[in-house]
């Protein structure tokens, strides 16, 4: 966190850090900035990557309930065959799809965990729709979609003076020409995107010095404002990128012609290098398999899988596999009854969790019920999708069910998902910790 | 002091001068403010992309309604690009691309649109086109005959300014949105595929929801569309037209939509004017296509296109009216284009510079905007190459949307990795770059597999065209810039852009100059002027 932003949002500055040093966290609590420093100070090495799969994946062939003969009822030609789908130890219902050996071998190292029948009750068909609702974990109808994303929601939690307030490194990152609507927040992105850091650099630095010029509060005077500060995030951030990116290296191999391998790659390198950044971000798209489904499903799990094998291995030996978790999502699953050759917009499906605090070999949500479809051609949910994401972020980022409440207001579950198989970032450790140093003062 | 502290800077007033009527209501009645240089260029803007000098000089001196008649001109026929030409002719590479690459295909179709754009006249046609690829969009990536693809845009060409129910019509049945949006696997009982249909509703006619997010369908609505659509294929003949008849895979039985039914039949002709004609019926396909139009013409603070509502306000004084006209005329694109292109709303001050431009709009926009005469031969295909692949780099691929929703516009161009990158461009179009083309077809016809050229704009002659060229540098630096920018530049950054041309030199040494260091001045304040957030806005 840069000073100024911490002067900002503490107040009394010159108390904070005696006042910090020594004292209980139940005492510190009381006060709203003291209780955000020091989940801070606790989450600031986890970081997050979200995995997003366009198109709707299919999750009932990606883990296949392989002893359920409705489904191959449904599923006559696009069906996976049980002696060619992946086993999972320990799980004799489902196994993986056939390309997934790398994601295979996770699950059954522990390092990665699946989740079964994700999905929720007023479900969207429309690409356009479900990843809006997903983006922003809208689970009710139209009228009461929340404007902003649900990781744009956190990190205004986290960052609550961001864009005036800027922390050292960007909340998040998305490595893209773009941004998604996912970290859209009350005061607009709360994340940057780019596509290599050395060439973003080098872009940058070549470019005009900051725009110090605010127009007026208008419609086009809004526009020029926006552009402005965009244009300063990116000299702000351009340097603590580069700095990340040259001090470490990958050291496993990645699949080339890959681009969702080669953005996991510098994510790698980022996060080892240093960046304090919350939240990454990649896309991989063309999972709306209408037609030949068969081909194209299998090429796009295997990008998947080599992709999500290689980034763990290096992780590992990068040492850094316990401050990394890696999570999937999509706007919605499949059909359950195949049209030939590719399955229609469905409802519920399978995603991961993956890395080294993770809970790995665990299958949540259950078994997909074949018997009993919604509407008698949908699958029923068994984890409503912000639930899904609360699981993710709240224990990694020891977020309080005070802040996971305002983060998703429309509602989330009673218990989280026991996705960890130990809390990342527990009162203890804070309580611990030099926290001077962590605050850095100056 | 960090950057930030501009927050807590000193407010300017200056605004794009337009109707002076921005407080009252937003109105549908024609213009009555005056018709001057800001108002002719907002709507060479937002129409033609980026008006040239002369182009303004002439829209000004005419008046309004002259030169909305003249943009709702069909521009002429454009004919294909060499290798579609030659494919057209002989089918002498195969449909399915064997043995060749189709980049280098798409690359030049790329550079052929990216041209109509560039040497266009005042016609609506090329920007009605890129509005209709975005709404029935399509990728070349999925779609497996290029010719389709040629085709589909052709299509979308022909009837941009025409009828909005024929032309949905036609692309229902067009080959690459058969093959798009799987049409063509789309058969009756078991087979029954939903995806064109759900789209059809969704983005291409009525919308998901109305304004106030009421839903306009259901799914049992996508299902009974779907039946009504089953059947149309080509039979695996490249060359042969579509069909839709019972043995193609029609679904001869009624089906229900939106409550009305349609007779089952054993031809699918008949039951797509009747699907058509139930869809048309309601007012809200009217309504969510001029929304669709509203934003992509005049303003958006919710660019989430299908999805994000409307103010109220404008939904009620501009949607609501343009629609029921657009009903009125029985759907004739150009009727609502003239209303809304003639209207007080238009010209209204805060409507002006309000748009972030597209890659294509920056890109092609920035040598559109320099040129004195068309651009043609060897330097028009390395200009249109090095456009072409930065756009996709901008994240604007034509012929390949990211989705079938289409591209956003509006905020979602502008990211810390693309605004570097837009700055980046527009200096390489003024410095001049290297470019290389792969012909790979070449071998098949005549000529290089490989060229390689320098692009670079002339910006001596663009200048020239203007009088204070002659002596007046400080004057010159004004009036390119305002030329330039839709969104005025304050004085300090004018005089930012006059330290550019004249680099500590005195104003009276200009005229004495040579040629050449003119010409190195003019590079200096044109990459000034586009390197700022002002040139991102039209």
């Amino acid at each position: 966190m840069k000073r100024r932003s911490f002067l900002k949002s503490a107040g009394a500055a010159a108390t904070l850090p005696l006042a910090l040093n020594g004292l209980q966290f139940t005492l510190l609590a009381r006060t709203p900035q003291v209780e955000h420093l020091i989940r801070m100070a606790a989450g600031s090495d986890k970081a997050l990557v979200i995995i997003q799969l366009e198109g709707g994946n299919d999750g009932l062939n990606t883990v296949v309930p392989v002893e359920d003969s409705n489904y191959y009822t449904f599923r006559p030609s696009i069906g996976i065959a049980k002696e060619t789908a992946l086993p999972l130890d320990g799980n004799p219902l489902l196994r993986l799809h056939p390309a997934m050996t790398g994601m295979q071998r996770m699950f059954n190292d522990g390092l990665l965990a699946i989740l079964d029948n994700v999905g929720y009750q007023r479900n969207s068909f429309s690409h356009f729709e479900g990843t809006e609702n997903w983006n922003t974990a809208s689970i009710a109808d139209f009228s009461q979609r929340l404007q902003t994303g649900w990781v744009g929601r956190f990190l205004k939690e986290e960052f609550p003076g961001y864009p005036e307030i800027l922390p050292e490194d960007p909340p998040a990152v998305q490595i893209s020409a773009a941004v998604s609507s996912i970290f859209s927040s009350s005061s607009g992105s709360m994340a940057i995107s780019l596509t290599d850091p050395a060439e973003f650099y080098a872009l940058v630095n070549g470019g005009p010095a900051a725009v110090d010029e605010q127009e007026p509060d208008t419609k086009s005077g809004r526009e020029f404002n926006y552009i402005a500060l965009i244009g300063n995030q990116a000299l702000d951030y351009s340097e603590s990128i580069r700095r990340a990116a040259e001090k470490a290296t990958n050291k496993a191999t990645y699949p080339t012609e890959s681009a969702l391998a080669a953005s996991l790659g510098i994510i790698a390198r980022l996060i080892a290098g240093g960046l304090q950044t919350r939240v990454f971000m990649v896309k991989l798209g063309g999972f709306d398999t209408h037609a030949n489904q068969l081909a194209r499903q299998a090429e796009l799990l295997k990008e998947l899988s080599e992709a999500v094998a290689a980034f763990t291995q290096d992780l590992q030996q990068l040492g850094i596999i316990h401050r990394v978790v890696g999570m999937t999502y999509s706007e919605f699953g499949r059909r359950v009854r195949e049209n030939g050759g590719g399955t229609d917009h469905g409802t519920a499906s399978a995603h991961f969790v993956f890395g080294g605090l993770v809970a790995g070999g665990n299958i949540h949500g259950g078994l997909p019920n074949l018997a009993d479809l919604a509407g008698g051609t949908n699958l029923k949910h068994a984890i409503n999708f912000p639930c899904y994401y609360a699981s993710v972020i709240g224990p990694l980022f020891n977020i309080p069910p005070s802040s996971l409440a305002k983060i998703f207001p429309l509602g989330l579950c009673d218990t989280l998902i026991p996705l960890y198989s130990q809390q990342p970032t527990g009162v203890e450790e804070i309580s611990n910790q030099e926290i001077p140093a962590t605050m850095d003062l100056q | 002091m960090n950057r930030r502290s501009f927050l807590t800077g000193l407010h300017r007033t200056s605004q794009p001068a337009g109707s002076e009527l921005a407080a009252s209501p937003p109105s549908l009645a024609p213009f009555s403010g005056t018709w001057n240089r800001t108002t002719a260029a907002h709507l060479l803007r937002r129409a033609i992309l980026a008006p040239t000098v002369q182009e303004l000089q002439s829209a000004t001196a005419s008046t309004m309604s002259a030169v909305v008649d003249q943009l709702l001109t069909p521009a002429p026929p454009a004919g294909p690009p060499r290798f579609v030409n030659e494919w057209l002719k002989a089918s002498i590479i195969p449909w399915n691309f064997t043995g060749v690459n189709p980049g280098v295909f798409y690359n030049e179709l790329r550079r052929w649109w990216c041209g109509l754009m560039l040497n266009g006249g005042i016609s609506l046609t090329e920007r009605m086109t890129l509005f209709w690829h975005n709404h029935f969009a399509t990728n070349e990536g999925a779609v497996q005959d290029g010719r389709f693809v040629y085709n589909h845009n052709q299509l979308l060409r022909q009837h941009s300014l025409g009828n909005f129910k024929q032309l949905v019509r036609l692309v229902t049945i067009d080959k690459a949105m058969l093959d798009f949006l799987d049409g063509r696997y789309n058969k009756s009982d078991y087979r029954l595929q939903e995806n064109y249909a759900r789209e059809l509703q969704e983005l291409f006619t009525i919308g998901i929801a109305d304004n106030n997010g009421n839903p306009n369908y259901t799914q049992q609505d996508v299902v009974e569309a779907a039946r009504a659509l089953t059947g149309w294929d080509w039979l695996g003949d490249h060359n042969a037209g579509v069909l839709c008849n019972i043995l193609t895979g029609h679904d001869i039985k009624d089906k229900t939509i939106y409550g009305k039914t349609i007779k089952g039949s054993t031809e699918g002709a008949p039951e797509l004017a009747a699907l058509l004609d139930i869809i048309f019926e309601k007012e809200e396909t009217a309504r969510y296509v001029i929304r669709k139009l509203y934003r992509f013409f005049v303003y958006t603070d919710s660019p989430l296109t299908p999805v994000a509502p409307i103010s109220s306000e404008v939904e009620e004084n501009i949607i609501a009216p343009l629609a029921a006209g657009f009903r009125q005329s029985g759907w004739e694109i150009s009727t609502v284009l003239r209303t809304l292109l003639s209207s007080e709303h238009f010209y209204d001050s805060e409507i002006i510079a309000a748009q972030i431009k597209s890659p294509v709009d920056h890109l092609v926009g920035t040598p559109r905007a320099l040129r004195t005469a068309a651009i043609t031969g060897e330097p028009f295909d390395f200009l249109m190459q090095t456009i072409q692949m930065r756009a996709t780099r901008l994240g604007m691929e034509l012929f390949a949307p990211p989705g079938v929703q289409g591209w956003q516009f509006y905020r979602p161009w502008i990211s810390t990795s693309t605004l570097p990158q837009r700055r980046a461009d527009t200096d390489a179009l003024i410095d001049g770059t290297n470019v290389s083309i792969v012909d790979m077809l070449n071998p098949i016809f005549t000529g290089p597999m490989y060229r390689n050229g320098q692009t670079k704009l002339n910006a001596l002659a663009y200048a020239k065209q203007f009088p204070s060229f002659a002596d007046d540098p400080e004057q010159l630096a004004a009036d390119v810039a305002e030329h330039l920018l839709a969104y005025p530049a304050s004085q300090k950054t004018l005089g930012k852009f006059r330290d550019a041309l004249l680099q500590g030199q005195p104003a009276y040494e200009w005229a004495g100059a040579s040629e050449q260091v003119k010409e190195t001045r003019i590079r200096a304040l044109l990459k000034s002027i586009m390197r700022t957030p002002n040139y991102q806005l039209m």
